[in-house]
C-alpha cells in the first residue's frame, strides 16, 4: 500500500478542512514544526484506515479537537499498486464509512459502513483487535514501516499475523512454535536428570536410583565377599583337615619314641650308679692294701735305723769324753802365759815414763834456739821496711802515667808547636824600621802584649798568625789583620790542641809539659829503687810470706815454749840438762823399750794361740754332745714308733692284715667287671636323646592341639556363616539390583537421548534460519552499510529476526543495545528498508519516517539523503520533519492546504 | 528295584530377569517336589533319588532348607537317596550336607557322603558324591572301584553328577562322566545328573532326566525323538525317570514322568502388521493348550510401529498377558511414524522432520559401517562428531539402544507437545 492524498476535518488542531499534496510514489518531505500536525495527520490516517468507523474509544476521541464533540473526519487515497482507493470515514458524530476505487477519474462506490471498513482493512493488510481501538500491531506493515516520533529505539516483535508474514516473507521460514516447545521439553527432561554440564543431578531421580544402586551393590559385595571367604576357608578346611591328620601321627610316634627312650635312660642311669658305688669300693680296698705294705716296709726300715743309731751312740760319747781331757790341758797352759804377758807389759809401762821426761826436755831447748833466730831475722826486715816506706813516699808525690800516654801528650805538644810555626809562616808578617832607637809594643793572641826594643834604622820583623796589633809611642795604635780561610783553620785547630793538652796536664797537675817530662823521669828512677828494696826484704823473709807472718810465728813459739816449760815443772826431770846427753840416754831407753815390747808380743801370741785352740775344742765338744743327744732322742723316737704299730695290728699282725686286704680288692674288681657289662654300649647319649624326644613329643602335639583348636574354630565358623543364606541374600540383592539397573540405565539412556535430541534440534533450528537469514543479513548489511559509509560492517539476526549485533562476524559483533542511539537509528531504518524493499516485491510500500535521525550529524546527513534518494525508487516515502533545511533539494515537498467543507464532503 | 530318579532340582534358583516375579519362580520347584514325592509314594518306589544339585547352592537360606527337609519327612515311607552335585557340593563345613537338619537326617534320608554302596530293595545303590564345585576327575571311576567291591546279586544301579563327555560339549573341569560310564562300572543303570534337559546314554544305561521344573526358555537341544524347537513353541515340561531294574544284567526300564508345573514359551510380535500380528496371537495364547496361569512367557516386540500401533499393541497386551504367571516383554521395536504423521510432520515442522530423518541416518551411521561416511542426506559423521563433542560425549557410545531409545524420546515428547 501506498499512501496518495489525506484529508482532514474536524480533527485535532484542524479544525477547518486541509489537505495534503498528492503524493510522490518516490521521496515526499512534510516539513513543518512541532505541534503543527504532521503526525497527527498520518495517525488521523491510520486510524481512518485500520479502526471502525463506529469505534468510540479514547484513542479516537483523541481525534476531536479539543473541547468540543465534533466528528472527526479523515479522507485516504491510497493505492495496492494496481488500483487507486479512496477512504472517507466520520468518527462518533454522524460516523460513517465509505470506500470508493478509482475509475478513469471518477470514484466508484465500493461499499460502505462495516464492509467498508472490512473491505479497507483486507487491502492495508490490518487486523480488527477484540475490542477498542487499534494498536500498532494491528497495523500490518506499517507496524514495521512507520517510524514513530515517540517510539523507543527498539525494533518490534515479530509476533501477530502481520509479524508472521512479514517474517515469512522476509526469512521464507514459518518459525515453528511445535519446535520450540519440543526443544524445551527434551531439554527439562535432561535437566530432570543431569545438570547443565552433564553430571548427574543431585536430588534428581537418577542420582537417587543410583544412590540406591550403590547402596545394593556394596551390600551384594559384601555378601559375596562372605561367600568367596567360605569357600575358601571351606578349601582350607579340607587342606587343613588332612594336615591335621599327618601331625596326630606324628604327635602319637614321637610319643611313643619319648617313652621308649624315658625307661631305656632310667634303666641306664640306675646300672650307672650302682659301676660307680663299686668303682669307689674298689678305690677303697686298693687304698686297704697299699696301707698295710707301707707299714711294714716302714716296721723294717725302723729296725734298721735302730741298729745303727745304737753304734752311733756309742763313738759320740767316747769322743765328748776325749775332747774334754784336751780341754782342761789347754785352760792350764794359758793361765800360765797369761801371768808371764802381765809381768813384760809392767816393765814396758816403766820405760815409756822414764822416755816421755827425756824428750820434753829435748823440745824446750829446740824451741828456745828456733825462737832466738827468727827473732834476729824480724828486726833486719823492720829496718828495710822503714827505708821502703820513704821511698814510697816520695813516688806517691810524682804523677803516674803509661809511656803511651806520655807519648800521645808528646805529640800533642809536638804539633802544638808545628802548628804554630806553620801559622807564624803563613801569617801576618811586619817589618818596622825606626829611625831612632825606640821601644814599641805588639799584641798578638798568640803572645798577648809584648814590648819590643827597636834600633833606629834597623829593621825588626814581627808575625802574627792572623792579628797584628802595633803601638807605635807618639803615633798610636795600627791594627792589622789577616783574611786568610788557612789561616783561620789553623788557627782554630792550633787552639783545639792547646785545649787539649791543658786539660790533660791539669788532670796531671802540672801546668807545663815540660814539668811533667821531669816529673816523669823521676819517677822511673824511684820506681827502679823500690822495685830493688822489695826484692830484698823478699829475700831476707825467704819461707815466710811478709814480716807479720814472721811476727805470728814468734808469737806462736813463744806460746809453746811457755806451755812446754809449764809441763816440764810438773815432771819429774830437771830442766836445763844437756842436750846431747839426753839425746844419748832417749836413744838407750828406746833400744830397752822395744826389746820388751818384742817380749810382750810373743806371750801375747802364745796365749792367743792357746785361746784359739781352747776355743776350736770348746765347739767341737758342742758338736760332740749335741750328735750324742741328736741319737739318743731318735733312739727314743724309733721305739715308740715300733711300739705303736705292734699295737695297731694286734695279735694276727701286719702279715695277716696284708692276706685279708688282698682278698678283698680281688673280690671288688670282680664285682665291677660284672656291673660294666651290664650297662648298655651308648648309654651316655641316653639322656640327651630322651630330652630331644620329650621335646619333639611336646611340640608335635602342641602343634597338633593347636591346629585342631584353629580347625574347630574354622568350623564354628563357617556352619555359622553356611547357614546365613549367603547365597539366597545375593541372589535377592543381584534381582533387586537388575531390577534398579535398568531402570536407572533406561533413565539415563532416556535422559541422555532427550539431551542429545535438544542439541540436534537445536542445531537444526539454528541452520535452517542462517540459512534463511543469509539473503536478509546481506541486505540489511548492505543498507546499513550505504546509511553509514561503512561498508566492512555485517549486521547479523537470530531466529526471530533480532539485531544480535554489528561487526566482522557474528560472534564479535558489538550488540544491539551497546550501539550508540545514532547508530541504533540508523540500524533500525536500515531494517525498515530491508523490509520495506522485500515486501516492495510483491506490492508497493510506503514507508513513513517521522522526525527519525534527529540524532545523525549534518555530516553524515548526506549519505541518508543518498540513501533515501536511491531508496525511494523502489518504495514510497514520507518524511515528516520540523529540520526542513536537512532535506533541502531532495524528493518532492508537501504542503498542507485548507480546504472548505463543503469540498470535504460527507459521507454517508 | 523300582526308584524315582531326579536331579537338577536347583532348589533357591535365582530369576534375576524376572525382577519381582522371580520369587514366585523359585516357590514352585518344592511343590513341584511335593507331588512328585507323592507320585513315588503312588509308585510303591523303593527309593526316590536324587543325583546332584538338590539345591542351587550351598549358601541357600536355612528356611528353604528345612521347608525341604519337612517335605521328605512328611513322605517317611520314601526313602530319600540325596548325592551332593557341583552346586551343592559336599565341601565341608559351612554346606547344606554339614548343618541341620541334613547333618543329622532322619533314617529314611541318606546322603552320600563317600563313594559308597547302600543295599536297596534286593540291589545295590553306587554312589560317588561331588565334594568340589569343579574337577577334571570322572566322578564315575569310583563306581567301578565300588563295583568290584560289593559281593552279592541283585540289580547295581550307580550314582553321580557331571557332564557327559561328549566332545566339545563339555568344559574339562566340569565333572566329565565318560558316556559309557555304566557299562565300564558293569552296572544295570546310572543315575546322572547336571544337565537340564532330558538324555539317554549308554545304550538306555546311563540317564539324565533333566530337570523336574525348567527354568529357561531356551531348552537347547530338545529331548531325544522331540522335533527341534522352534521359537514360539512351548519348551518340553520338566522330568523325572522311573527307573524298574527287574533284574542284575537286565536292561532297565525307564519312563519318563513329566513333573514340571510350569512351561516356558517364548513368542516374537511383529508389530508394525499389527492385525495380523495380533491374530496370530491371539491363537497362540488363547488356544485350548492355553494355560496361562501355569506359563511364563517371553515376548519379543519386534518392529517399527508408528505410536497408534503401538498404542493399540500395549493395551491388548496389558489385557492380554496379565494372566500369566511371569512374562518377560522383550522391547525390541523401533518406533516409527505412519506415513501421515510423516506427511503432516514434514509440512508443518519442517525442522522435527528434520531431526528424524537425522535420527535414521546417524543410527544407519553408527549400526552400520561407521568408518564410511553415509550417502544418506541426513545428519554427517562429522556433524555428529560435533554435536556429540558439544555434549561432552563421544558419538562411538551411541549404539543402536540408544538411537532406539532417542526416536522413543521424540516420539513420546512430541506427542505431549502437540496434543
Ligand atoms: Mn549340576
Amino acid at each position: 500500500m501506498i499512501l496518495r492524498r489525506i484529508r482532514l476535518s474536524r480533527v485535532a488542531c484542524f479544525l477547518e478542512g486541509v489537505e495534503t499534496d498528492p503524493l510522490d510514489p518516490g521521496l515526499n518531505i512534510l516539513a513543518a514544526n512541532n505541534e503543527e500536525g504532521k503526525s497527527t495527520l498520518v495517525r488521523a490516517a491510520a486510524r481512518a484506515l485500520f479502526d471502525r468507523y463506529s469505534g468510540k474509544s479514547q484513542e479516537i476521541r483523541n481525534l476531536q479537537p479539543a473541547g468540543t464533540d465534533l466528528g472527526p473526519r479523515v479522507t485516504v487515497e491510497f493505492s495496492n499498486g494496481r488500483e487507486v482507493f479512496r477512504l472517507e470515514k466520520q468518527f462518533l458524530q454522524s460516523a460513517g464509512s465509505r470506500l470508493y476505487r478509482k475509475n478513469n477519474d471518477k470514484w466508484d462506490l465500493l461499499a460502505e459502513g462495516d464492509k467498508a471498513d472490512r473491505r479497507t482493512l483486507e487491502l492495508a493488510g490490518g487486523e480488527q483487535p477484540g475490542a477498542g481501538a487499534t494498536k500498532p500491531q494491528h497495523w500490518g506493515f506499517l507496524r514495521y514501516l512507520w517510524a514513530r516520533q515517540e517510539e523507543p529505539a527498539a525494533w518490534p516483535s515479530w509476533d501477530g499475523n502481520a509479524g508472521g508474514r512479514v517474517r515469512a516473507t522476509l526469512a521464507r521460514v514459518e518459525v515453528d512454535p511445535v519446535a520450540d516447545s519440543l526443544e524445551a521439553a527434551l531439554t527439562g527432561r535432561f535437566h530432570e536428570c543431569f545438570t547443565p554440564n552433564g553430571q548427574v543431578k543431585r536430588n534428581g531421580p537418577l542420582h537417587a536410583l543410583t544412590g540406591e544402586l550403590e547402596a545394593l551393590e556394596a551390600e551384594l559385595a559384601e555378601v559375596a565377599a562372605g561367600r568367596l571367604r567360605l569357600e575358601e576357608q571351606q578349601e582350607a578346611f579340607g587342606r587343613l583337615s588332612e594336615e591335621l591328620r599327618v601331625l596326630r601321627g606324628e604327635k602319637e610316634r614321637t610319643r611313643e619314641e619319648a617313652d621308649r627312650l624315658i625307661e631305656a635312660a632310667r634303666r641306664a642311669e640306675s646300672a650307672s650308679r650302682e659301676v660307680r658305688t663299686l668303682q669307689k669300693a674298689l678305690a677303697e680296698a686298693d687304698e686297704r692294701l697299699q696301707a698295710v705294705d707301707r707299714d711294714a716296709e716302714k716296721r723294717k726300715r725302723t729296725e734298721s735305723e735302730q741298729a745303727a743309731n745304737r753304734e752311733k751312740t756309742e763313738a759320740a760319747e767316747a769322743r765328748v769324753e776325749r775332747l774334754q781331757r784336751i780341754r782342761r790341758e789347754l785352760e792350764e797352759r794359758l793361765a800360765r802365759v797369761e801371768r808371764e804377758g802381765r809381768g813384760v807389759e809392767q816393765a814396758v809401762r816403766r820405760l815409756k815414763a822414764e822416755q816421755a821426761g827425756v824428750q820434753l826436755r829435748l823440745r824446750i831447748a829446740a824451741a828456745r834456739e828456733s825462737l832466738a833466730e827468727k827473732k834476729e831475722l824480724l828486726e833486719k826486715i823492720e829496718a828495710r821496711e822503714a827505708e821502703l816506706q820513704a821511698k814510697e813516699r816520695d813516688r806517691a808525690g810524682l804523677p803516674r802515667l803509661s809511656g803511651k800516654r806520655l807519648e800521645a801528650l808528646r805529640a800533642l805538644a809536638g804539633e802544638i808547636r808545628d802548628l804554630k810555626n806553620r801559622l807564624a809562616a803563613a801569617g801576618l808578617a811586619v817589618s818596622v824600621t825606626a829611625a831612632q832607637d825606640r821601644t814599641m809594643e805588639t799584641d798578638t793572641p798568640e803572645e798577648g802584649r809584648r814590648s819590643h826594643r827597636l834600633e833606629g834604622g834597623k829593621s825588626a820583623d814581627f808575625a802574627a798568625a792572623r792579628e797584628l796589633v802595633v803601638h807605635l809611642p807618639e803615633w798610636g795604635r795600627i791594627e792589622i789583620r789577616s783574611g786568610a780561610a788557612e789561616v783561620r783553620e789553623k788557627q782554630q785547630a792550633l787552639e783545639t790542641a792547646k785545649e787539649n793538652l791543658a786539660a790533660a796536664l791539669r788532670e796531671l797537675g802540672t801546668e807545663r809539659f815540660e814539668d811533667l817530662e821531669v816529673a816523669c823521669a823521676r819517677a822511673r828512677e824511684l820506681d827502679a829503687d823500690l822495685k830493688n828494696l822489695r826484692q830484698g826484704i823478699g829475700d831476707v823473709l825467704g819461707r815466710f810470706g811478709s814480716a807479720d807472718d814472721l811476727r805470728r810465728t814468734v808469737r806462736e813459739e813463744e806460746a809453746a815454749l811457755g806451755k812446754l816449760l809449764e809441763s816440764n815443772a810438773a815432771g819429774d826431770g830437771p830442766d836445763g840438762c844437756d842436750p846431747d846427753e839426753l839425746r844419748r840416754r832417749d836413744r838407750e831407753n828406746e833400744r830397752k823399750r822395744q826389746s820388751l815390747e818384742e817380749e810382750h808380743a810373743a806371750k801375747q801370741r802364745e796365749a792367743e794361740q792357746l785361746r784359739r785352740d781352747l776355743t776350736a775344742n770348746s765347739r767341737e765338744c758342742g758338736e760332740a754332745e749335741g750328735e750324742r743327744n741328736r741319737l739318743r732322742t731318735a733312739a727314743v723316737v724309733l721305739e715308740t714308733r715300733l711300739k705303736e704299730m705292734a699295737e695297731r695290728y694286734g695279735d694276727g699282725g701286719l702279715e695277716e692284715a696284708r692276706r685279708r686286704a688282698g682278698r678283698e680288692f680281688v673280690q671288688a674288681e670282680a664285682r665291677l667287671e660284672e656291673a660294666k657289662r651290664l650297662l648298655p654300649e651308648d648309654w651316655e647319649a641316653l639322656p640327651g636323646r630322651r630330652d630331644r624326644a620329650v621335646k619333639a613329643a611336646s611340640e608335635a602335639g602342641a602343634e597338633h592341639d593347636r591346629r585342631r583348636e584353629a580347625l574347630l574354630r574354622m568350623e564354628g565358623e563357617m556352619r555359622q556363616r553356611g547357614s546365613e543364606g549367603l547365597y539366597s541374600r545375593e541372589v535377592r540383592l543381584r534381582e533387586k539390583i537388575a531390577l534398579k539397573r535398568e531402570e536407572a540405565g533406561a533413565l539415563r539412556r532416556r535422559s541422555g537421548a532427550a539431551g542429545f535430541l535438544a542439541t540436534l534440534l537445536g542445531f537444526r533450528k539454528r541452520e535452517a534460519f542462517e540459512r534463511v537469514l543469509a539473503p536478509l543479513e546481506e541486505q540489511l548489511s548492505v543498507q546499513f552499510g550505504e546509511l553509514t559509509g561503512r561498508r566492512e560492517r555485517r549486521v547479523f539476526l537470530d531466529e526471530n529476526l533480532q539485531v544480535t549485533g554489528v561487526g566482522r562476524d557474528r560472534e564479535s559483533g558489538i550488540p544491539f543495545e551497546s550501539l550508540s542511539q545514532g547508530a541504533r537509528e540508523q540500524l533500525l531504518l536500515a531494517l525498515r528498508a530491508a523490509v520495506a524493499l522485500e515486501l516492495a516485491e510483491e506490492e508497493p510500500q510506503v514507508l513513513i519516517l517521522d522526525d527519525v535521525l534527529v540524532n545523525t550529524d549534518p555530516t553524515r546527513q548526506q549519505r541518508v539523503l543518498d540513501f533515501l534518494e536511491s531508496l525511494a525508487r523502489r518504495v514510497q516515502i514520507l518524511v515528516l520533519t520540523c529540520h526542513p533545511d536537512r532535506y533541502r533539494g531532495v524528493g518532492q515537498r508537501l504542503a498542507l492546504h485548507p480546504v472548505r467543507e463543503d469540498e470535504t464532503g460527507t459521507p454517508g | 528295584m523300582k526308584f524315582i530318579h531326579s536331579a537338577d532340582w536347583q532348589l533357591g534358583a535365582r530369576f534375576s530377569n524376572f525382577g519381582e516375579r522371580a520369587e514366585a519362580l523359585r516357590a514352585v520347584r518344592p511343590a513341584t517336589l511335593r507331588r512328585t514325592l507323592e507320585r513315588a509314594r503312588a509308585e510303591a518306589a523303593d527309593a526316590f533319588v536324587v543325583a546332584g544339585d538338590l539345591f542351587e547352592d550351598n549358601q541357600v537360606e536355612d528356611s528353604l532348607v528345612r521347608e525341604v527337609m519337612a517335605l521328605f519327612e512328611a513322605f517317611p515311607d520314601v526313602p530319600v537317596f540325596i548325592l551332593p552335585g557341583n552346586h551343592d557340593p559336599l565341601c565341608g563345613p559351612g554346606c547344606i550336607w554339614e548343618r541341620p537338619p541334613f547333618r543329622e537326617p532322619p533314617a529314611h534320608v541318606t546322603v552320600f557322603r563317600e563313594p559308597r554302596a547302600c543295599p536297596v530293595a534286593g540291589g545295590w545303590f553306587l554312589a560317588a558324591p561331588l565334594t568340589q564345585k569343579k574337577s577334571p576327575r570322572d566322578p564315575s571311576l569310583a563306581l567301578a572301584d565300588l563295583a568290584r567291591e560289593v559281593a552279592g546279586a541283585g540289580p547295581r544301579a550307580g550314582v553321580t553328577h557331571g557332564s557327559p563327555a561328549i566332545e566339545s560339549k563339555h568344559q574339562p573341569d566340569d565333572h566329565p562322566v565318560h558316556l559309557e560310564a555304566a557299562s565300564r562300572a558293569g552296572l544295570d543303570y546310572l543315575a546322572l545328573g547336571h544337565w537340564h534337559r532330558w538324555q539317554v546314554f549308554d545304550g538306555g544305561r546311563m540317564v539324565m532326566p533333566g530337570t523336574p521344573e525348567p527354568d529357561g526358555f531356551d531348552p537347547g537341544r530338545p529331548p531325544e525323538g522331540a522335533a527341534p524347537g522352534e521359537a514360539g513353541s512351548a519348551g518340553p515340561r520338566g522330568r523325572v525317570a522311573l527307573v524298574d531294574l527287574p533284574a542284575a544284567g537286565a536292561p532297565p526300564k525307564v519312563t519318563p514322568l513329566e513333573t514340571g508345573s510350569l512351561r516356558w514359551i517364548a513368542l516374537d510380535a511383529d508389530l508394525p502388521d499389527w492385525d495380523a500380528c495380533r491374530a496370530r496371537l491371539e491363537e497362540k495364547l488363547s488356544g485350548p493348550d492355553a494355560d496361562p496361569e501355569h506359563t511364563v512367557l517371553r515376548l519379543t516386540l519386534r518392529g517399527a510401529p508408528d505410536l497408534r500401533v503401538r498404542e493399540a499393541a500395549d493395551a491388548w497386551l496389558d489385557r492380554a498377558l496379565g494372566a500369566y504367571f511371569a512374562r518377560i516383554v522383550d522391547d525390541r521395536t523401533v518406533p516409527a511414524l505412519s506415513e501421515a504423521e510423516a506427511t503432516a510432520l514434514r509440512r508443518e515442522h519442517a525442522v522435527i522432520a528434520r531431526v528424524m530423518d537425522d535420527l535414521e541416518a546417524a543410527a544407519a551411521l553408527v549400526g552400520g559401517r561407521r568408518d564410511d561416511p553415509p550417502s544418506v542426506g541426513g545428519l554427517t559423521l562429522k556433524q555428529l562428531e560435533a554435536l556429540a563433542a558439544e555434549r561432552k560425549q563421544d558419538w562411538r557410545e551411541f549404539d543402536e539402544s540408544f538411537w532406539r531409545t532417542a526416536r522413543e524420546v521424540l516420539h513420546r515428547e512430541l506427542r505431549e507437545v502437540t496434543s
